[in-house]
């Protein structure tokens, strides 16, 4: 699920990263006031592992295929949502920087749909709850599952919204949105199981280890109606999105001719369609060179190949001719 | 001469019904090495923690540089009291050798031209010099071990304490020797636990056999270890060195 | 489970590469780290159709890789992640928008095609952009270049410790399953019945190992800060450095070069 950088414009990147930024911020904050010195050490070295362990194939019984574990639902069962959070954080950055799994400017996306939802919406909303008042192994298997599907549906939902807001796809919504799902919600299954034999041999080895918020300090904050309360209305939200969407949105080869044609008639309106008019103009912070359809088309696209491969040309032979000097000044 | 640690009446336990120490007494002069040798689970580790300021709950008066062992001078008694895991992996968190071994100075208020000097001083001491820049994890068992001491060397100068846990364990031979030499040539106090009694034997002229919880014998470190009896009545066997006394 | 293998490998190539000696490994991180983002942030702002625009965008990485001694082999290599999901996202666009745009030989290229080809140009800038990055600069300096950028201490201290512990790690998972598989001949996986076992013990023992981090940590006076430092070359080259990249790459943003340059040749 990580993204690339070239899946989002740099305003929704921005926005990502805002969003990410602040959740960081919390999650500072509620570390701090936690107190508690051992648990950075424990969330270094639990990053490492889970790092680690993310590259091990677990094989799912009765097909071929492997699966692997669910980070972030581990960290959050390990340390908590706010310090899981920003073990993921610090996860995802290596990921990007050292593996190119993930771009850099993408950086609070892959942040956003994978450790918050994975720790925010998985530990606060679900595990925490249900843990609360009992751990017990089925609870451990039933919350692991459970918080892994909609943390990764939730995810999935989310790289698509992405991608379609950058505008740089003409894959329909629903064709996209019907890939996604899908796929992520077997993925879902298969790591909440995996995650949960993991956490069970930790609950049966050393229950104190595994995460639960003491009742005493939240008492009557989350309960479980809450929790569904939450749960439906974001469900609600995103199947209205969704629906919007669906209306608004003509298929992906007429938004494309409306936007190059540059008739005057839209096709359907609707509020989804001017916000996503809205962010596609304001990304592009400087001002695009016009590119219009006609021969002068042609002629700039061959100006532009021929001018390129001189400049390249001329850099490249510069580059090496500065070698070449450096060397002979020093051999 | 005034001693560096004194420990009187130490009892300590991990559980109400057993006191793993009970009723340890002994005293440490500056620059002496002491071995710490028992069968296993005797409390040779605990022992070492406990002077390390990380277990807090024990019983009796533990005297460290004439501080009293307690939390409110943990800050001044780590100054001079260094500790070496036996999982050498778990002691160097940074990322290179001059890295880690610059964290205490830099820890308690060294200027960085201080911190350097600390750095160098100790990196040569231990033969660590040309690895000063080197990845921790690309560093051979001895090295990181090497690298620990350096750590601790940094901060405290030559006048210390030093607690190795194990110092010897997966050492390959060479490394072993190595070891052996920087630590002879440490001027801190020394308290090595350990189950290789030959490397005892190397390192300290004086040893303490614990077992039962107390100290069952405390003196001459040669003189022990030839002694057979006492040594299997106490869960030991005689180290190699001494199986073949034409060796010796 | 080759890939552990491949990762350690992966770290250890690229340390070797970011603790040369070279002109680019000793500029200072943040101007590097600011300019790779300015980079990035410009790549993505081209128009889904400005190819020649976005074609010019090149030559920072480029330069960087060749005057920098960087294999563009293995800068290729590293598209491997994203390239799956790039490619499908890329490759519906010439089916969805068939808008004529250009004739040329006979080939009708369409709006789609076009949409794709940046998208892959994008994929493939900003890897190299990264990569060039990661390349010249160590995970230290990175570290040091975003406390300077007031990334808060904690997270910083986080980062450099999963870094400094992900190695021995990855060792060690790899042993793991190494020993796993050599019990269990012909299997691709760890079965269901040890998956809560084999990851678990692991994981306990980090935890355990965790525990003995943090009394080392308290042992030698931690107090929260991890101190980072680093030699570079003198400051205000590395301000100049950066200010130059960040001026000719915002030229190269509002201006179409490639194409003024081709049309001093083409009437």
């Amino acid at each position: 699920m990580h993204m690339a950088d070239a899946l989002v414009v740099p305003a929704v990147a921005g926005t990502m990263y805002a969003a990410s930024t602040a959740a960081a911020a919390y999650s500072i904050r509620k570390v701090r006031l936690e107190n508690e010195p051992k648990k950075i050490p424990a969330m270094g070295v639990m990053g490492a592992f889970v790092f680690a362990a993310q590259m091990i194939n677990f094989t799912i019984p009765g097909t071929g295929s492997s699966g692997h574990l669910c980070g972030g639902m581990l960290l959050t069962a390990m340390l908590g949502p706010f310090a899981g959070f920003l073990t993921m954080t610090g996860i995802l950055l290596i990921q990007c920087l050292v593996f190119a799994d993930g771009g850099l400017l993408a950086l609070g996306c892959n942040i956003w749909n994978m450790a918050f939802y994975g720790c925010f919406v998985g530990g606060l909303l679900i595990w925490k709850p249900f843990m609360k008042r009992n751990m017990t192994k089925r609870r451990i298997t039933a919350v692991s599952v459970a918080a892994c599907v909609i943390t990764l549906q939730m995810g999935a939902f989310s790289v698509t919204l992405e991608t379609l807001a950058s505008g740089i796809t003409e894959l329909p919504f629903s064709v996209f949105i019907g890939a996604m799902q899908p796929i992520h919600l077997a993925i879902g299954l298969v790591e909440g199981l995996i995650t949960a034999a993991v956490l069970l041999f930790v609950y049966e080895a050393r229950p104190g280890m595994l995460w639960a918020e003491t009742a005493a300090k939240e008492e009557g904050r989350f309960s479980f109606r809450r929790t569904l309360v939450i749960l439906a209305a974001a469900a609600a939200f995103i199947g209205g999105v969704v629906s919007l969407f669906a209306s608004a949105l003509p298929d992906g080869l007429e938004w494309s001719m409306e936007r190059t044609a540059g008739t005057s008639e839209l096709a359907a309106s609707g509020g989804a369609y001017e916000l996503a008019e809205s962010i596609q103009g304001t990304t592009a912070i400087l001002p695009d060179y016009a590119f219009s359809f006609s021969d002068s088309a042609a002629g700039t696209t061959v100006s532009g190949l021929v001018g390129g491969v001189l400049v390249i040309a001329l850099c490249i032979a510069a580059c090496y001719g500065m070698k070449f000097f450096r060397k002979g000044k020093n051999g | 001469m005034d001693s560096i640690i004194e420990i009187e009446d130490l009892r300590f336990c991990y559980h109400a019904d057993r006191y793993v120490l009970d009723g340890i007494s002994l005293a440490v002069t500056p620059g002496e090495s002491v071995g710490v040798i028992g069968a296993n689970g005797v409390g040779k580790s605990t022992f070492l923690k406990i002077l390390a300021g990380l277990l807090p709950e024990y019983e009796g008066s533990i005297r460290i540089a004439d501080h009293l062992l307690e939390k409110k001078n943990y800050g001044e008694i780590r100054r001079r009291l260094g500790y070496v895991f036996q999982d050498s992996d778990s002691q160097l968190f940074m990322n290179t050798v001059e890295e880690d071994v610059a964290f205490g100075p830099l820890n308690y208020g060294f200027s960085r031209e201080e911190a350097d000097r600390s750095v160098k001083e100790a990196l040569r001491k231990t033969h660590m010099e040309g690895l000063a820049g080197r990845h921790i994890y690309r560093l051979s068992g001895g090295e990181k071990k090497l690298a620990a001491i350096a750590g601790i060397l940094a901060l405290q100068q030559d006048d210390g304490v030093i607690l190795m846990d194990e110092p010897s364990v997966s050492l390959d031979p060479a490394n072993r020797e190595n070891l052996i030499e920087v630590i002879r040539g440490l001027k801190a106090a020394k308290l090595l636990a350990s189950h290789d009694l030959d490397f005892i034997y190397d390192t300290c002229e004086r040893t303490i056999l614990l077992s039962g919880g107390e100290v069952v014998y405390d003196g001459d470190t040669k003189r022990l270890l030839r002694d057979k009896t006492l040594l299997e009545e106490n869960g030991l066997r005689l180290p190699l060195s001494f199986r073949f006394p034409g060796n010796i | 489970m080759a890939k552990l293998g491949r990762a350690i490998r992966e770290i250890h190539s690229l340390e070797n590469l970011a603790e040369r000696n070279t002109f680019f490994n000793r500029i200072h991180p943040t101007a590097k780290v600011l300019v790779t983002i300015w980079y990035l942030i410009l790549v993505m702002s081209f128009g889904k159709y400005d190819v020649t625009g976005l074609f010019g965008m090149c030559l920072y990485p480029l330069i960087l890789m060749i005057s920098g001694d960087i294999s563009i082999g293995q800068a290729v290599r590293r598209l491997k992640p994203v390239l799956l999901m790039v490619f499908l996202i890329g490759a519906a666009n010439p089916f969805f928008d068939r808008t004529p745009v250009l004739e040329a030989g006979g080939i009708t290229v369409t709006a789609g095609m076009l949409s794709m080809l940046t998208l892959f140009c994008k994929t493939g800038f900003a890897v190299f952009a990264s990569y060039v990055l990661i390349a010249t600069t160590t995970m230290e300096q990175i570290c040091y270049a975003l406390r300077r950028l007031h990334m808060p201490q904690i997270l910083v201290t986080v980062l450099l410790l999963i870094y400094r512990y992900l190695v021995l790690m990855l060792k060690e998972a790899d042993r793991i399953t190494q020993a796993y598989m050599l019990r269990a001949p012909g299997e691709k996986g760890v079965k269901k019945s040890a998956w809560g076992p084999l990851a678990g013990q692991m994981l306990l023992r980090s935890m355990d190992r965790a525990q003995r981090v943090y009394e080392s940590m308290t042992m030698r006076g931690f107090r929260g800060e991890f101190f980072l430092r680093g030699s570079f070359i003198p400051l205000r080259q590395s301000v100049f450095y950066g200010v130059v990249w960040c001026l000719v790459l915002a030229v190269f943003r509002l201006v179409p070069v490639f194409e003024l340059v081709g049309r001093i040749f083409i009437r």
